[in-house]
């Protein structure tokens, strides 16, 4: 799990989206609606891309493995299409905080997920990835008759908190952050044996231990910490992706067969889950190649 | 009373040992008041989740709120103690 210095280098980092900034779009909602706001965004979008040369570099990586043939120009419109899709999942998760939306949204896999969630002893581990809505996705799990838990890094940015109400203790929905003891474990570990439901990123390794898999061509390196804890509390894992269809502005939560991950033995490292994160691997891989621009990883996950 | 502490802090060294693989360690080998954290032990936290799931599962000890009460978990006698408190509730 995550080293102790990794929260105070993302400290460091978060710093985009300030309380002016939420206010005007909140508003800009409010006054002219959807279509009218993102047209704006994609003007702020714009100057993140010309101005904001190291959000850009973050995104190369992603854009330069899935696209490894095309020219610097076009990558370079490429990464202005990824900040676009972004701003409108975080206008969309605006308005729906808002109360000028709900959260229309298909299930394809979800009833297994929910079934399990809400009648296990031994708890869920619902592995997500910083793909589609998944900020939005919080809205759906608020649906369901238990706890659960998401696990984040602390959110260091003050705006960002109290917009997104990423810290507020609400409903079903608890968030356990992991530059505590232990990293969050003991929060992690009672929630499962308590069976309540527990939402990770397996995308991101925060500085933790990772495994190397197959991605987008590559040799990436995922986290194997959810199927570390799985295998400990016999927890099944389901990888958790929400995509959006621009066409019908719908949502889709699609979420895998229940893994279940068998204990290894003491001082195994973690190459004994690789076929398990090799597995979230190809599924997210599989979601990235149908929405492309819906791939939201601003960081190496190819460098170790 | 003390009978039952000392029961439960011997049982309790021997479920570690055993779900954590501790094969070096025989119960005698960890101090009552040896922390669990940092210490010769040095346990990580994925051995956390390990001890929540042997609080819950062989000592059938309700863990529900036991995530805000960290200071349980600093030794063999904060846990047997916790263990002991919830058996006597």
């Amino acid at each position: 799990m995550a080293k102790p210095d990794s929260n105070s280098v993302l400290a460091q980092e978060r710093k985009r989206g300030n309380d002016l900034g939420f206010c005007f779009f909140r508003w800009m909602l409010r006054l002219l609606g959807m279509k009218h706001t993102r047209r704006s965004a994609a003007v702020v979008c714009f100057y993140y891309l010309l101005f904001d040369w190291r959000a850009v570099k973050k995104t190369l990586p992603y854009v330069n493995h899935l696209y490894p043939d095309k020219s610097f120009i076009w990558k370079l419109m490429f990464v202005y299409r990824v900040f676009c899709s972004q701003s409108c999942m975080l206008l969309d998760r605006a308005s729906n905080l808002c109360g000028l939306s709900g959260f229309e949204h298909d299930y394809f896999g979800y009833d297994v997920f929910r079934h399990l969630a809400e009648d296990t002893s031994k708890g869920v581990i619902l592995l997500g990835a910083h793909f589609g809505n998944w900020q939005l996705a919080v809205e759906g799990l608020k649906e369901l008759k238990c706890k659960v838990n998401i696990v984040m890094n602390e959110e260091y940015n003050e705006a960002v908190k109290k917009h997104l109400e990423l810290n507020s203790r609400q409903d079903n929905i608890n968030y356990i952050f992991t530059g505590g003891l232990a990293h969050g474990a003991f929060e992690i570990a009672t929630a499962l044996c308590n069976g309540q439901v527990v939402c990770m990123m397996g995308d991101r390794h925060y500085g933790a231990d990772t495994t190397e898999v197959e991605f987008l061509g590559g040799k990436a390196y995922f986290p194997a910490s959810a199927f570390a804890i799985a295998a400990r509390t016999g927890s099944p894992v389901i990888s958790l992706f929400i995509y959006k269809d621009w066409k019908t502005e719908r949502y889709t939560a699609y979420g895998s067969e229940p893994m279940q991950v068998k204990k290894p033995a003491r001082g195994a490292t973690g190459k004994s889950f690789e076929p398990w994160v090799q597995l979230y691997a190809a599924q997210l891989e599989r979601m990235i190649k149908e929405h492309p621009e819906q791939g939201f990883l601003f960081y190496d996950v190819w460098k170790k | 009373m003390s009978e039952d502490i000392e029961k439960i802090k011997l049982e309790l060294k021997e479920n570690i040992i055993e779900a954590l693989g501790l094969e070096d360690f025989s119960p005698e080998d960890i101090g009552d008041d040896d922390p669990l954290f940092g210490g010769e032990l040095d346990l990580d936290s994925l051995d956390a989740v390990e001890i929540v799931v042997i609080l819950q599962r062989k000592f059938g000890v309700d863990t529900k709120g036991l995530e805000s009460r960290k200071e349980v978990f600093s030794s063999i006698n904060t846990l047997a103690e916790f263990i002991a408190g919830s058996r006597n509730q």
